[in-house]
């Protein structure tokens, strides 16, 4: 235990020296956080709410309902609807600047949807509101599901809160640098496991009295310790410093615990088929933005082609992030059952990386000894 | 102090440690001498209880080194590579190393400094370790295999890449260590090294231990072998020279090498009149001859027909 501990104080003290790790754990989340919610936010990112013009040419009951889903109690008055009654008035609409984005609903719309085929909407966004755009395709593609489900199934159960309707564009960001840095900063640490590997002075540890598992516990213990301190402090700091609402605090400390160990299984295993420390840098780096723009990190896959929102979902980092959307968006009503899917998937892919990683680990020492 | 005996180390199909058996006794420099890829690093992976062996006995002080923890806290390994943190001061290192040999409090503080002295790095102690030279890293590389006051230290090829300044500094603490008593096993290619440091001497090659024993012991081994080193003039062919002395009663071998020819010769010095009749009969003029005295490299050339240094 003692000598776990030693270890640990050890890595944890070259961790914290290091300024650009911490730059990149804390400073550059926090950073670009602030940036692309400011840029991307307009409107509908501010505390005004998004202006949405909506012109219903198909005059049916549920077409009048969307005006309905789009202004509920539940969405905070984030959307502003005014109802148009021509596809020129939306145009007229977005071209005056009196709304962000428009919907026109044409003739069809609700046949299509009983019917099962893509119902003839148009979206119209004003330049430079593409986040808008996205959120009003979120927030149709839901209404569309709510109404293909069947009615004696409560809609909430089957579909998942979204940050398409709910959220602010620095909220959706927090979480997505949160999870996409998080990444990042625990490659850090496994970059310096790595090279304790391939400076050898992981001989010199194996050859100490210390016992191999506790060698490996104070490894463990504080890549743990990093990530839990790194996602800590943003949470923290967007919180404070944007406001940002992270839900039940119980939910939310286990997502964190289980993201990290996907992190860490991420990008232990990453390194361990890498030749040395710079060539697993270099895969890690490329995997991890790779599965950030799967993972819906920067931009939200609720407004883009379904497929996207199931390639998403497919992803360790895209669970951990909508994990972190869901309870955000349930607020107090969060708990564990609300992320249940996330846990799961991000502590399995975790534990199975971390497994393969200490395998592959174990012949490396071999071949260096 | 240290007893190996049919140490043995497969990987896969190839023979990596072979049957190796020695022993060092307190206040004892052992040299194991051998070319790179010998298996001395693989020897000593083993019997620092890095690397499992697949055949033979580790003792240390009497307790196996199977015996884990409390085997390896008597040894203290200094490997080939720089093993240390860079990115903490020398003290910070000497401070982590020793907490992990279980020092604390006054010893270890006493320890620290000790240590820092040996090795001359007082004054930048509490430099970051990547600002060093390469020398003084050598240097803190044996501190820190030393700090704990350990019964037996390994120190695999200490001086690759060090300026004779930190050479000499490593040499005059290794012999400080053999006068406290600590048994000393080092590794190296370097045969001056080996001469001028070891008690005894192992001479280890393609993972079989092939002789041993004091350098005199080793070099009494060639027998009456002498090697002689000849120039011959610009104009004339090395390789004619080699082929007319090759022939001549009496010598063992002859290779060109550095633009002389090389000769091992059973009583070396009283073939040389007939070598350098024989190469003026063949209008091979001599223009430089030296008997050489044998040496390990000449040990090692006789008993593996390779350079030390190939």
């Amino acid at each position: 235990m003692r000598h776990a501990l030693l270890v640990c104080a050890k890595d944890l003290r070259q961790r914290l020296r290091d300024r650009t790790a911490i730059l990149t754990a804390i400073g550059a989340p926090l950073a670009l956080t602030a940036l692309m919610g400011f840029a991307l936010g307009g409107s509908s990112g501010s505390g005004s709410g998004m202006r949405l013009g909506i012109a219903d040419l198909d005059h049916s009951a549920l077409s009048f309902a969307f005006v309905a889903f789009v202004q509920r109690p539940s969405l905070g008055g984030k959307v502003k609807a005014e109802p148009i009654d021509s596809v020129e008035a939306a145009e007229r609409l977005i071209r005056e600047h009196h709304a962000e984005c428009a919907v026109v609903m044409r003739a069809g719309f609700a046949k299509s949807i009983a019917s099962g085929n893509p119902p003839p909407v148009e979206i119209l966004a004003a330049r430079g509101e593409q986040f808008a755009m996205l959120a009003t395709r979120g927030l149709l593609r839901d209404f569309v599901n709510r109404a293909a489900v069947p009615h004696d199934r409560p809609a909430a159960e089957l579909i998942p809160l979204s940050a398409g309707g709910q959220m602010r564009v620095v909220d959706f960001f927090a979480a997505s640098m949160t999870v996409l840095f998080l990444n990042f900063g625990v490659l850090s640490g496994v970059r310096a496991l790595q090279a304790e590997v391939d400076s050898r002075t992981i001989v010199r540890l194996v050859a100490s009295p210390a016992e191999p598992y506790a060698i490996v516990a104070g490894k463990f213990a504080a890549l743990l310790l990093l990530g839990l301190i790194q996602m800590g402090t943003m949470i923290a700091a967007t919180s404070i410093l944007f406001g940002t609402r992270w839900g039940n605090p119980l939910p939310t400390a286990a997502l964190m615990f289980t993201s990290v160990l996907m992190a860490i299984g991420l990008t232990a295993f990453l390194m361990s088929i890498a030749n040395n420390a710079d060539q697993g840098t270099a895969l890690a780096a490329l995997v991890i933005t790779l599965l950030s723009i799967v993972g819906g990190q920067f931009l939200p896959p609720q407004g883009l082609p379904d497929i996207f929102e199931t390639l998403t979902r497919l992803t360790p980092n895209g669970q951990a992030f909508f994990g972190f959307i869901d309870l955000s968006a349930a607020g107090s009503h969060g708990n564990l059952l609300t992320v249940a899917q996330p846990l799961a998937f991000t502590a399995t892919i975790g534990l199975s990386g971390i497994a393969l990683a200490a395998l592959r680990a174990r012949s490396a020492l071999q071949r260096i000894t | 102090m240290l007893s190996v005996r049919g140490l043995s180390k497969r990987f896969g199909e190839r023979v990596a440690v072979d049957g190796v058996t020695f022993a060092i006794a307190s206040a004892e420099i052992y040299g194991l001498l051998g070319p790179n890829g010998a298996g001395k690093t693989t020897s000593i992976s083993m019997i620092a209880g890095i690397l499992a062996r697949d055949a033979g006995e580790i003792t240390i002080d009497g307790i196996s080194i199977d015996a884990g923890s409390s085997a390896r806290a008597m040894i203290g390994i200094v490997p080939q590579s720089i093993t240390l943190y860079l990115d903490l001061t020398a003290r910070e290192n000497l401070d982590f190393w020793g907490r992990m040999y279980d020092l604390r409090g006054a010893a270890l503080r006493d320890a620290i400094d000790g240590a820092l002295d040996a090795v001359g790095l007082t004054r930048r102690a509490n430099d970051i370790v990547g600002t060093y030279s390469g020398g003084m890293q050598r240097r803190l590389n044996l501190a820190c295999g030393i700090l704990h006051q350990p019964k037996l230290v390994i120190l695999d090829e200490p001086t690759v890449g060090v300026d004779p300044q930190s050479r000499s500094a490593i040499f005059d603490l290794v012999e400080r260590l053999r006068d406290a008593g600590t048994a000393i096993l080092y590794t190296t290619h370097y045969m001056e090294e080996a001469e001028r440091l070891c008690a005894r001497i192992g001479i280890i090659d393609s993972g079989r231990l092939i002789a041993e024993g004091t350098r005199a012991e080793l070099v009494a081994s060639l027998g009456q072998e002498a090697r002689i080193e000849i120039g011959v003039g610009r104009g004339d062919s090395l390789e004619r020279a080699e082929h007319i002395v090759s022939a001549l009663e009496g010598v063992v071998s002859a290779t060109v090498e550095n633009s002389h020819l090389h000769v091992i010769a059973d009583h070396g010095a009283n073939r040389l009149p007939t070598m350098l009749s024989a190469l003026l009969n063949a209008g091979t003029v001599t223009e430089s001859v030296r008997v050489v005295e044998p040496n390990l490299e000449d040990v090692f050339l006789r008993m593996t027909g390779r350079a030390l240094r190939d």
